[in-house]
């Protein structure tokens, strides 16, 4: 079955503290109240203006490399996920890895895959430290995700992100045991090179998109490696709103109380690459050790990878050593839309 | 080697929006022109601006002011030394006339600060910090002098009320000042309902931007022994201290200004108590405690308790109105300063405070003491 | 319109902007920031550049008001004089706490952020800023 030696040595996260209300967006646009409720969204976690995928992304590796134990010359790889570059051409992996001292013998490079591009890296990462090409890499997965004024992805669309170290065996807080991955062309969500804002599919982003890839992921996860839900303590789908989770879990056999530990979007919204990754990193601050965790992210146009994760002893001495998913869920100054109209440069004016 | 200064001239610090920098700068050397007895023939012209490169788009300001002026074949000169750039041009003047590379100097400050929109000003009022590393971080001489404002009212138990007195001063010394920008006086609620710079530091603990221009005109002894009343440059001098106050050991004294007044004094070979006049750089209104304390006029921390009617100790200060009333236009303000001095030596400029004096001092300098010049003039007759 | 910041600049100061190199005097065992090749409390020229751990406490802070141009979005910005573990000190943006909420003495870490942004085409300046402690809920 398995031929992986790799674990995650290390995570980080990062949210900023800047939470709008959901109500009040549904408030401003002349949405139906309950809609956010329909979806299970709450409040979403808003970049400040001098924030970007790049400084998110910063942020939340300087807290793996802290929570690693690896000095910062050992990282032989960087890969950003994010579908919000702050350059269209330039990496955002160079500046990331320059300001946290990783060496120049290094991969380095960023990928674009909806919001499963970071986990793409981590499948990547794999390979990498099984050949021995790299020691360790350091994968992030970090997004100020865009949302037209007004489009009903405007709920969810947040800002976060999620570094990984991957590394060996011998010293990861997590063992990744095995994984699947499903990919094919489905035009559920794009966004065109020169538009501000992406466009979707709306309800066929649901069964064709979202559900068929997680689904087919897992069910070909489960096939391989010969798992069944109940082997799982723990389930972590991507979320981008606060019920397909739970919808996609019914549907592969586990229940809500095997999802809710690892659903962060109704609170913070979707991070997009950090989505699933950011229940995932609060799942290893909660997790006692043995327990087994299936990752399922997504991203569309559309792919899906499933994981099957059993976290290590070592996972306990590394939690208090960076600030936890909760703490920062926790962690609010409320806007109103104004200030996120102005935070999310939503306002046409000139550059001062 | 003296040098001496027989004329100088000042304009209204104002908005001048109809005119560019080479027309004020010649603008405010046209008294200049009528107080001498010969034609104005500098063997040099030191232009002191800070900012015309980013206001006008214009390098080489001095050949070109030359040449409307119709002078040739003389030395010009640009200089720049942040604020503190009207007294280091008066000090390249000296230089030249007091080493005898040439026998007449003509220096004029200049800038026009109101070229251009407040934010813009307020930037390139930042370019005064290192730009790698301490401008990049959005820190400029305000923000620095709010800091100082907090820490000197922490240290020496001030209220923010009690640094009203500094341009409360300011704003009753203007009025009669010809050349000053704000000849006005200010309410103790006008100062605390002022728009909040960098709190504690509001609009009426900051200087106006205005454009403004200031000459003078340097000469050898020879040249000025022909003139009835003169006046000599007795001693000059400048320090300076590291760029980022953070890393001061101690805040609360401008090292660069106390240095510079000190190896002033002792080249002019005077005492302090021998000052009776002194404009001192007050950008803000805790720089202004600061200056008086570096300089020695107060002891640390008391310069606002000793300050009345503006005088501390011996000494009468800023009776322009200093840079809150008077103006600070960037790299006239030095110039402006001697202006101010060698007038009132002369007995054409605040004499029914002063009477006759011998003695008068000016201090310029950058930032937060950044660098620091300082002159002494004295009446010879 | 072409950019207006140098990208030269840019790449030389990354050390220093992103990491917050600084100089360590081993003559006088000072630290300071901005790193120079001599020490500026010494004089000595036996000096060896460090790189902080980003971990400090506020000391004094100011509210801006009157921001100059490229830092407007920031109004009000708030500018700290920050004493590191190291023991220099500098002045930086203190980020991500309302102005209220700071007090002297509040342990800061630095954090990655843009510092400047050069137009709509130009280079994006990241360095460091401080941000309060995440603490523990």
């Amino acid at each position: 079955m398995t031929k992986i030696k790799a674990g995650v040595t290390g995570w980080g996260s990062y949210i900023p503290p800047y939470r709008i209300k959901a109500s009040d967006i549904a408030s401003l646009w002349g949405f139906d109240p309950y809609t956010p409720k329909a979806i299970w969204i709450e409040e979403k976690a808003v970049a400040a203006l001098d924030e970007d995928t790049i400084t998110i992304g910063w942020r939340a590796s300087k807290y793996a490399l802290q929570r690693a134990g690896v000095k910062p010359e050992e990282i032989g790889a960087v890969f950003v996920g994010t579908e919000s570059k702050p350059y269209s051409v330039k990496p955002s992996a160079t500046v990331i890895a320059d300001a946290l001292g990783i060496s120049p013998k290094k991969l380095a490079s960023d990928l674009e895959f909806a919001c499963r591009a970071a986990s793409e890296a981590i499948r990547i990462s794999i390979s990498l430290v099984n050949t021995e090409m790299a020691k360790y890499t350091l994968v992030v997965g970090a997004d100020t995700a865009q949302a037209s004024p007004g489009d009903v992805l405007e709920f969810t669309a947040s800002s976060g992100g999620v570094a990984l170290v991957i590394g060996g065996l011998d010293d990861a807080a997590a063992v990744i045991e095995d994984s699947y991955t499903y990919v094919t062309d489905t035009p559920d969500f794009w966004r065109r090179s020169l538009a501000p804002y992406p466009e979707h599919g709306e309800a066929f982003t649901g069964e064709p998109a979202y559900f068929n890839h997680i689904i087919n992921a897992v069910k070909g996860l489960f096939e391989e490696g010969g798992y069944k839900p109940n082997d799982f303590d723990y389930a972590v789908f991507h979320q981008p709103n606060g019920k397909f989770p739970l919808q996609v879990g019914a549907k592969l056999g586990f229940p809500k109380e095997k999802i809710l530990p690892g659903l962060v979007t109704p609170y913070i919204g979707n991070t997009y690459n950090g989505s699933a990754l950011m229940g995932f990193a609060k799942i290893l601050e909660e997790a006692k050790p043995g327990s087994r965790i299936l990752l399922a992210p997504f991203g569309s146009g559309a792919g899906s990878d499933a994981y099957a994760i059993v976290v290590t002893d070592h996972v306990l001495e590394k939690r208090d050593k960076a600030p936890k998913v909760v703490d920062m869920i926790n962690r609010k100054i409320y806007i109103d839309y104004a200030r996120y109209a102005k935070m999310r440069e939503k306002i046409l004016r000139y550059r001062r | 080697m003296r040098s001496f200064i027989i004329s100088s001239s000042a304009v209204k610090i104002d908005r001048y929006y109809d005119k560019n920098f080479k027309e004020l700068a010649i603008e405010s050397i046209k008294d200049l022109e009528k107080k001498i007895s010969e034609p104005l023939e500098p063997e040099a012209l030191i232009i002191s601006s800070v900012a015309v490169e980013h206001l006008d788009k214009q390098s080489n300001i001095a050949g070109i002011i030359a040449d409307y002026l119709g002078l040739r074949n003389i030395r010009v000169y640009r200089v720049e030394s942040g604020e503190a750039s009207g007294l280091a041009a008066v000090q390249i003047a000296h230089s030249l006339v007091s080493s005898k590379a040439v026998k007449k100097a003509l220096v004029i400050g200049v800038d026009k600060l109101s070229d251009m929109p407040n934010a813009k000003i307020a930037e390139l009022y930042s370019y005064l910090k290192d730009s790698d590393y301490i401008q990049i971080h959005g820190v400029s001489p305000l923000s620095e002098a709010a800091l100082l404002a907090k820490i000197y009212m922490k240290t020496y138990d001030y209220s923010y009320e009690d640094l009203f007195i500094w341009p409360f001063t300011m704003h009753q010394n203007s009025p009669d000042t010809p050349h000053a920008q704000l000849r006005f006086k200010i309410s103790p609620d006008s100062y605390k309902e002022s728009p909040i710079l960098a709190e504690p530091l509001r609009l009426l603990d900051s200087y106006p931007f205005g454009d403004g221009a200031s000459a003078l005109y340097i000469v050898s002894e020879d040249v000025a022994e022909e003139y009835d009343v003169n006046v000599s440059i007795e001693g000059l001098s400048s320090s300076n201290d590291v760029n980022d106050i953070a890393s001061r050991e101690d805040l609360l004294i401008f090292s660069a200004v106390r240095d510079s007044f000190i190896k002033t004094l002792k080249m002019a070979d005077i005492e302090l108590g021998k000052l009776k006049y002194i404009e001192i750089h007050d950008n803000y209104t805790p720089n202004a405690f600061i200056v008086l304390e570096s300089i020695g006029l107060a002891d640390r921390g008391k310069a606002p308790e000793l300050l009345q009617d503006s005088m501390i100790g011996s000494a009468h200060v800023n009776l322009s109105g200093g840079l809150k009333a008077r103006g600070n236009p960037w790299g006239a303000t030095g110039v402006y300063q001697v202006h101010e001095i060698f007038s009132a030596l002369l007995g054409e400029f605040k004499k029914s405070v002063l009477g006759e004096i011998d003695y008068a001092a000016a201090q310029n300098m950058s930032g937060c003491g950044d660098v620091s010049y300082s002159i002494v003039l004295k009446r010879v007759r | 319109m072409m950019f207006e910041r140098s990208p030269a600049k840019i790449w030389r100061n990354r050390d220093v902007l992103y990491r917050l190199k600084y100089s360590y005097c081993r003559d006088c065992k000072r630290s300071f920031y901005p790193p120079r090749g001599r020490c500026i409390y010494c004089g000595s020229s036996n000096i060896e550049h460090r790189y902080s751990s980003g971990r400090g406490v506020v000391k004094e802070f100011t509210v801006v008001y009157q921001t100059p141009v490229g830092f407007t979005d920031m109004s009000p910005m708030v500018i700290g004089l920050i004493e590191m573990e190291e023991g220099f000190r500098l002045l930086a943006q203190i980020v991500d706490v309302k102005p209220e909420e700071i007090s002297n003495g509040m342990k800061v870490e630095a954090v990655l952020r843009r510092m400047i942004v050069d137009g709509e085409t130009g280079l994006i300046y990241y360095g460091i800023k401080f941000a309060p402690l995440i603490e523990k809920s």
